[in-house]
């Protein structure tokens, strides 16, 4: 029997059928985007939202990721305390006097690390290359993006944020850790599996991203509105500074400390110590805006919660103390002796229940009160440490001008209220007045003792002496450990040696 | 977009328009032709008017060419246009026009004889029907001689050539009695409705089908077992009942999530959950993830509730169904069911069917239940003279003395007290259950109409805070046109469910002569505690902390089928399906222990996951040569999106204030949201070769916005074959006449499996670095920050899965006795998990395909024997049992995934990794455990199981072996009794793993009978001690903490009794029933607990007791 209209009928069904076939292609699956989160296509899409993914990258290094969270006892993020905590305990700043045996600070103060007890330079790590990460993602957000409501000003200005800040952070990380791998992009396909990269060619990449930086970024504090808590050219400049001198470039270290030097319009020195750290310090090249709207932090800064004597009669227990390798380091009359430390006389410290703790910071949990103005930011770069590259550029310099350089220390050290140091000193001695006063003008500040110590090749001979370091471990412990997870999933990772 | 879909729907419906003009009656015809071959004038005809014709092609021959020409003419007088120089005439019957030779035999009323004449020239015309006159569409008509057969047009009527006159026809129908016709040329042929389980109606994907033709594993429970079991989710009704479905309820308390898995654990994720693909009425039920309490394998989906926080841990949309609203629930297991669905495809899928009216008087049915829940018993734990005699001999043991500081449950507090914290805190609770259902309907259009209330409680000290409510409404309509071949159906659920509950502070442990719970103002007792400065210790606090979360479940849908020829069907689904759940879980302040000046604290949730699904679809069935042909092809898109609002409200100073987050100083919300689309074509092929070979192939292209562009779209497929070797005449003779099937099937195919979680492909970035909420970050500079919160894969791709299955049925004595039996094999593969990597690359994971490739093997049977079958008495069996072997089977880089501290290739995922208990050290009275590596010490380690430093090397899988029901069905006239057996073979952890002697923590009678007192003792617990010392602590990691935990349960039994014809006339009803059912009846097991199926301490499950009355009108 034949059924007649039947073809007919399936040319229909087949026609619609084609339809929705035709149909199902990608459109019929294409969703909104999700509405409680933004993509990078719509961050870099306007100034403001651009504007916004910068600020991020300030708030978590400065207010860490979980709100007041990131101020315990050893901090979680190597710019709001971790640094300074972990540098200063490794080399002979600071003790850890609540010491337990194998305790994460005890184990940096002893130098004694292992693989496995260095949790705390993990949060260095970690935190060093979220920062990177949220970096590239607005380098690479901003090159992608074609909005015009993206306007060329901004988009320089955040690229050059974003390089400064990338600088910032490879400086730390292969100071710390030596070798370090290099993420320079977000797409992890191409970072996931590579080896460390030799320090050498990380110097390499920080000082293009700050050579870029320092072009494009503005030579005011406009974007901060006057205040200094956007990187700007001068802080280029300094850190640029500082990374000739870390790499022996000491004319190039010279040449970008004077020009900061020279610019007595924005900078100069404080003469007054207790205004060093202030909001409205003359001496600020960069500091980092703390919140002041945290429950725990109130309107302290993290590491004057960190070091803080924890009561306002001065009885308290802190944690952390002055070792007396620092304090016998301070020339009779230095006022930074007096200003920039605080003591405690609860008995349980020896030898005459008498311990100093860092006290550049003024508020701390003894007297941080919420709603209360923010006497203080957290600092960051400031031009003190300009006058030392260039002294150290002269002092460690065969051509370099040893009276320039005793000048430049003069300096410093009238600001402490001492006397002028010989104007003939040279060679070896003033290599050693340069070291010394660096140890007392940045004692507990960002590490600078332990990576001084490192780069002059004094690290040995000066730590492995100190009591409390006996056994010395070894001089591989002038490097932190690799985090152990890392090598477990990146297996193209060395350890570094001794480990 | 959108305009994209109302196209879509526009050609469909200009489809249904022009067909349906085409099938009017006999329009008008207008019609010219010179010299044409007649049956080219018939095929215009035909063309205009829809009408067949019915011929011998020698017949319409013999009619040369003719010339006719006619206007607007009706059928008849163009008819005789055509015909009357020619030597052939017609006849009318219904649709068809018959044509035949004028030399044709009439009978004297002048139609044609067709017994003889017309009949000889090899025709017969007929109607299949059902006992209730309702013609069958599609039911299948063969000649027996020739096995050519043809398939019913949708008023139920066949045409066939070539019969003869002694020719024997063979009609079936699905879900149908097989019917053996002589021929004759008139056929009025009867269908009833099988009584053989093998030929019942079963629902498959996207369509039905009966046991003995399936290829692919679909098991079926209809709604005499849904209905039977007193449970108010009918998920958990088919616990038991479906070999290879492993139903757990995660909480006790009634709404929670039920963690369900079909043939074996697949994803290695922890996140992910075993939850198959749900389809009600044919639309998916949303699943989405987001929110605070997220799901998890071991956790189930967190289902309707996607924010906020509930100590049910989330909201089971089925606890918002009705169970007596369902016909069916089919559960699809292997590929060859599932392929269909694609990457949905990948856990199985279950396909819920909710009942619809019948045809015939408007029936009501009213019924009544009331249960009582109790706890299925209680621990035998210490009394308090027992508990002192511990605590002293440990504060000895520990050189203690009892002081307020060391023992305030033995020198500050009334020693006489001696309760019972079990009969205080579990107290029994009442169910009551009320619903009426209306149903009927004419032969066009038919009708279902219920409605349900419930009020409950979970087991729990205080009553007033833990009461229950649900309501739910059901409503369904069905109408086909008069000739059948338009349908529509629509239905739709609505179910609402309001509960109250609280956490009853861990009953079984506490100390027997704790203070009062309450004060003699009727606040918590903290003053008791506090006198003991142990005030934050206060076990009771939970009780004052009430959740509260109602929810709503809307699902809808619209079918419209056209059949446009005999075997051609075109239809169009379309679905709504809404979830809503508001909660609250408040920290009230009353709750808190007022020495520490508390404030109260709320979580408010609101979710809402809503979604729609359009489904065309066309499918074919007719016979080619011996063999029936069915041929399907579909499509589906469907868009679901969530909503999550989660917002914590704290600082309250008063309790009255805390029901709004209006009252409260401060908030801090996060709004979680997702939307994912799936589109698919979907299609089948089919073919039926004497219902002896039967072959399979489908599949299903599909794509989802779950995934980056150019991974959205995946094909999965599957074929399949089918040999009733029963019907082969060689084994005929050789089998035993009591042998009546024996059915082989073998497939092998793909499904998968996708994330359901969307937007991972995207960069996405949020104010709060976990992205989902947590603390927002400060602004800085006055810039609220953007942060990104999760790494960018854009190539991650479906989880495959490849499934080989093969089974066997086997029928003895007409089908009474039957076994199936299958065994299948699942590779998953490609698994999506979250991808470890360096955290120097800004995020220590990635969403991403693991290489992690997991096997389930197994074997289940499934036993149906209806025993007796006698008038008044018929004893009906089942018997099912399943086992499933999980196991890694490779995972290359596994040392670099998280995954190596839990898992190992070659063993099962739910294996865990334990100490060697070694028994209490009799020099010492502590637990000892096999220190493998001899290095003295008994850590963890950070590494992995088995590795150097880590003693945990004993492996015990946590699934269960095999797990066996039995469900015996009794029918004595009017009386009928269910019962249901199961047995699980399985071990878990003991129910006594703690350490005695410790404060406010009580241990069975059993720990005081046997415990070590002094060097040399051996016994089977440790010294008495008041703190757990670490080498106690490890013995709950330690393979003596693992028992068997192997159980015969009496699951439930079901009494019914139906009254008398004429006792329920004299009442005033039609029928009346009375049911009482009882579930966890009795447990058989040497598991030390109460419950095997839950560890210590947990509150057991409720025995039930069950009565209902069910009055029909």
């Amino acid at each position: 029997m034949k059924i007649h209209g039947f073809k007919t009928n399936i040319f229909w069904l087949l026609c619609f059928f084609a339809c929705a076939g035709q149909m199902a292609c990608k459109k019929l699956i294409a969703i909104d985007e999700p509405i409680n989160t933004l993509t990078t296509t719509e961050i870099f899409s306007t100034d403001a939202t651009a504007t916004s993914a910068m600020a991020g990258v300030y708030s978590t290094m400065i207010n860490g990721t979980n709100g007041g969270l990131a101020v315990n006892s050893y901090g979680s993020e190597f710019s709001a305390g971790s640094t300074t905590l972990l540098g200063s305990l490794s080399s002979d700043d600071i003790y850890f006097f609540t010491a337990v045996s194998n305790s994460v600070p005890d184990v940096f103060g002893t130098n004694h690390l292992t693989a496995q007890n260095a949790g705390a330079s993990s949060a260095v790590w970690n935190s060093a290359y979220s920062a990177i990460y949220k970096s590239n993602s607005v380098i690479e957000g901003i090159a992608a993006s074609k909005s015009a409501a993206l306007h060329d000003n901004v988009r320089t200005e955040l690229t050059a944020e974003a390089k400064f800040i990338r600088a910032f952070c490879y400086f730390y990380l292969t100071n710390f850790f030596g070798d370090v791998p290099m993420a320079l992009t977000v797409d992890f396909n191409q970072t996931a599996n590579q080896p460390r990269m030799p320090q050498q060619q990380v110097y390499q990449q920080i000082i293009a991203d700050l050579k870029d930086a320092q072009a494009s970024l503005a030579a005011d504090y406009s974007a901060g509105s006057g205040e200094r808590i956007i990187p700007n050219k001068w802080a280029a400049t300094l850190l640029l500074a500082r990374v000739y001198l870390y790499a022996g470039s000491y004319a190039d270290a010279a040449t970008q400390a004077t020009s900061i030097i020279n610019n007595n319009a924005l900078f100069g020195l404080e003469t007054d110590l207790g205004n060093v750290f202030s909001t409205t310090s003359r001496e600020a090249v960069w500091q980092l805006k703390q919140t002041s709207t945290d429950p725990n932090l109130k309107n302290a800064t993290p590491e004057g919660i960190m070091f803080g004597v924890t009561t306002t009669d001065h009885h308290g227990y802190p944690q952390y103390c002055l070792t007396d390798q620092l304090l016998a380091a301070f020339e009779p009359g230095d006022r930074r002796r007096t200003v920039w430390v605080d003591s405690t006389d609860h008995p349980n410290y020896p030898p005459a229940g008498m311990a100093y703790v860092p006290h550049k910071y003024i508020i701390d949990a003894a007297n941080a009160d919420a709603g209360q103005p923010v006497p203080q930011y957290y600092m960051v770069l400031r031009m003190a440490e300009a006058y030392l590259i260039r002294a150290e550029a002269n002092a460690d310099n065969p051509t370099g001008d040893a009276a320039a350089s005793v000048a430049d220390l003069n300096v410093i050290r009238t600001r402490a209220g001492l006397s002028n140091l010989d104007a003939g000193l040279s060679g070896q001695a003033l290599k050693h007045a340069v070291a010394r006063e660096r140890q007392v003008e940045f004692f507990a500040e960002w590490g600078h003792r332990w990576f001084d110590l490192k780069r002059t090749g004094q690290a040995h001979a000066v730590l492995s002496v100190i009591p409390m370091k006996q056994q010395w471990a070894g001089d591989y412990q002038l490097l932190y450990p690799i985090p152990q997870t890392e090598i477990t999933v990146d297996h193209f990772l060395k350890q570094n040696p001794g480990y | 977009m959108p305009m994209k879909i109302y196209r879509l729907i526009f050609i469909f419906i200009c489809l249904l328009i022009n067909v349906r003009l085409y099938a009017q009656q006999s329009p008008p015809i207008t019609i010219s032709f010179k010299n044409a071959p007649l049956e080219t004038v018939l095929g215009q005809i035909k063309k205009q008017t829809g009408i067949s014709f019915f011929y011998n092609k020698e017949v319409v021959a013999s009619a040369g060419k003719i010339s006719v020409q006619a206007e607007k003419k009706d059928l008849k007088t163009v008819l005789e246009l055509c015909l009357h120089n020619t030597p052939v005439t017609y006849t009318i019957i219904g649709n068809i026009v018959v044509l035949v030779n004028k030399s044709a035999k009439k009978n004297p009323d002048g139609t044609i004889d067709f017994s003889q004449d017309f009949f000889s020239q090899n025709a017969v015309h007929g109607v299949v029907a059902d006992v209730k006159g309702i013609k069958l569409n599609g039911a299948s008509v063969i000649i027996k001689r020739s096995r050519l057969g043809i398939t019913t047009n949708a008023n139920g009527e066949f045409s066939l050539a070539d019969a003869r006159t002694n020719d024997t026809l063979r009609v079936s129908f699905i879900g149908y009695e097989p019917q053996d016709v002589p021929v004759q040329p008139e056929l009025n042929i009867v269908l009833k409705e099988t009584t053989n389980e093998l030929d019942a109606v079963e629902v498959q994907a996207y369509g039905t089908t009966t046991k003995r033709l399936a290829i692919g594993e679909i098991s079926q429970v209809n709604a005499k077992d849904i209905e039977r079991q007193p449970v108010t989710n009918p998920i958990l009704a088919l616990k038991g009942l479906v070999p290879g479905l492993l139903i757990t309820p995660t909480t006790g308390y009634s709404n929670s999530p039920v963690k369900v898995e079909i043939r074996g654990r697949n994803s290695i994720d922890p996140a992910s959950t075993s939850d198959p693909l749900y389809i009600i009425d044919g639309v998916p039920l949303i699943l989405s993830n987001i929110g605070l309490q997220q799901s998890g394998y071991q956790t189930g989906s967190t289902g309707l509730q996607q924010a906020g926080v509930s100590i049910s841990q989330g909201q089971s949309p089925f606890a918002n169904m009705n169970p007596n609203d369902i016909e069916s629930i089919t559960v699809l297991k292997d590929a060859a069911a599932t392929a269909m669905y694609g990457s949905r495809g990948g856990n199985g899928v279950i396909i819920i069917t909710t009942k619809r009216g019948k045809p015939g008087e408007t029936k009501i049915e009213a019924s009544a239940s009331e249960s009582v829940n109790r706890v299925i018993g209680h621990y035998d734990m210490l009394n308090t003279t027992q508990y002192l005699q511990m605590r002293r001999e440990a504060l000895r043991n520990d050189g203690l003395s009892p002081s307020v500081a060391t023992a305030p449950d033995i020198a500050l507090w009334d020693t006489t007290r001696n309760v019972d914290w079990q009969k205080e805190l579990w107290k029994s609770a009442r169910n009551s259950t009320a619903m009426l259902a209306l149903s009927g309907g004419s032969d066009l259009t038919t009708f279902r109409i219920s409605g349900q209330y419930v009020s409950s409680q979970d087991i729990s000290p205080l009553k007033t805070e833990n009461t229950n409510k649900s309501a739910n409404v059901a409503f369904s309509l069905d109408h086909h046109s008069l000739n059948q071949k338009f349908t529509v159906s629509l239905s739709a659920i609505y179910g609402y469910n309001a509960v109250n509950q609280i956490q009853d502070g861990g009953a079984s442990t506490l100390a027997p002569d704790l203070p009062p719970i309450f004060d003699k103002n009727g606040n918590l007792n903290f003053a008791d505690w506090n006198a003991a400065n142990i005030g934050s210790s206060f076990p009771f606090s939970s009780l004052l902390a009430p959740s509260v979360a109602s929810s709503d479940l809307l699902n809808s849908s619209l079918k419209i089928g056209y059949q446009i020829i005999t075997g051609l069907n075109v239809s169009i689904a379309a679905g709504y399906n809404l979830g809503l759940n508001n909660n609250s879980y408040t920290t009230t302040i009353a709750s808190q222990n007022p020495l520490y000046n508390p404030t109260g604290q709320a979580f408010f949730g609101n979710s809402k996951t809503d979604g729609w699904n359009i489904t065309p679809q066309i499918d074919y069935t007719r016979y080619i040569g011996k063999g029936k042909l069915a041929v399907l092809l579909g499509g589906n898109l469907n868009n679901s999106i969530a909503h999550g609002l989660t917002t914590l409200a704290f600082g309250y100073t008063s309790d009255e204030l805390e029901k709004s987050i209006n009252n409260a100083p401060f908030v801090n919300s996060l709004q979680d949201y997702t939307q994912s689309k799936y589109v698919d074509i979907h299609g089948s092929i089919n073919y039926n070769w004497e219902n002896k070979y039967i072959v399979e192939v489908s599949g299903n292209r599909d794509g989802s916005s779950n995934f980056g562009p150019g991974r959205q779209f995946g094909s999965f497929g599957v074929a399949g074959v089918s040999w009733i070797a029963s019907e082969e005449k060689w084994l005929k003779q050789v089998l035993p006449s009591w042998v009546s099937l024996v059915k082989f099937n073998a497939s092998y195919g793909t499904t998968g499996s996708y994330p359901n979680i969307a937007y991972q492909y995207l960069s996405q970035w949020s104010t709060s670095s976990s992205g989902n909420g947590g603390i927002p970050l400060y602004t800085y500079n006055n810039v609220l920050p953007q942060v990104p919160i999760h790494a960018v894969n854009q190539d991650y791709r479906w989880e495959t899965d490849k499934e080989l299955n093969t089974a066997m049925d086997l029928g003895f004595f007409d089908d009474r006795f039957n076994l199936h039996a299958s065994y299948y094999r699942k590779r998953t593969d490609d698994q999506l998990s979250a991808l470890p990597t360096p955290l120097f690359t800004g995020f220590a994971t990635v969403e991403g395909n693991s290489q992690a490739n997991v096997q389930n093997t197994g074997i289940e049977l499934d036993i149906n024997a209806r025993v007796i079958e006698n008038k008044d008495f018929t004893w009906a069996t089942t018997l099912n049992f399943t086992h499933n072997q999980n196991k890694l089977l490779a995972f290359p880089g596994i040392q670099y995934t998280p995954y190596y501290s839990t898992e190992k290739v070659g063993e099962s995922l739910n294996e865990i990794y334990l100490y060697h208990y070694l028994g209490v050290d009799p020099q010492t009275g502590q637990r000892s455990y096999q220190d493998y590596d001899q290095n003295g010490l008994i850590i963890p380690g950070n590494s992995y199981p088995g590795a150097n430093g880590d003693d945990r090397r004993i492996a015990i899988d946590l699934s269960p072996r095999f797990f066996s029901s039995w469900i015996n069905r009794f029918y004595y006239k009017s009386f009928g009794l269910i019962m249901q057996f199961s047995y699980v073979k399985q071990i878990a952890q003991a129910p006594y793993t703690g350490t005695a002697g410790v404060f406010n923590v009580n241990v069975p009678v059993s720990v005081l009978n046997d415990h070590w007192q002094k060097p040399g003792d051996i016994s089977t617990n440790p010294r008495f001690t008041t703190f757990g010392g670490s080498s106690d602590g490890y013995f709950f990691q330690s393979d003596g903490a693992y028992t068997d935990a192997s159980y015969l349960r009496l699951q439930n039994v079901a009494f019914s009794y139906s009254l008398g014809n004429n006792f329920a006339k004299k009442i005033g009803v039609q029928g009346a029933r009375i049911d009482i059912r009882m579930e966890n009846v009795f447990t058989l097991s040497k598991y030390p607990g109460i419950d095997p199926e839950l560890p210590f301490g947990n509150q057991p499950q409720p025995k039930i007791y069950n009565a209902q009355l069910t009055l029909t009108f």
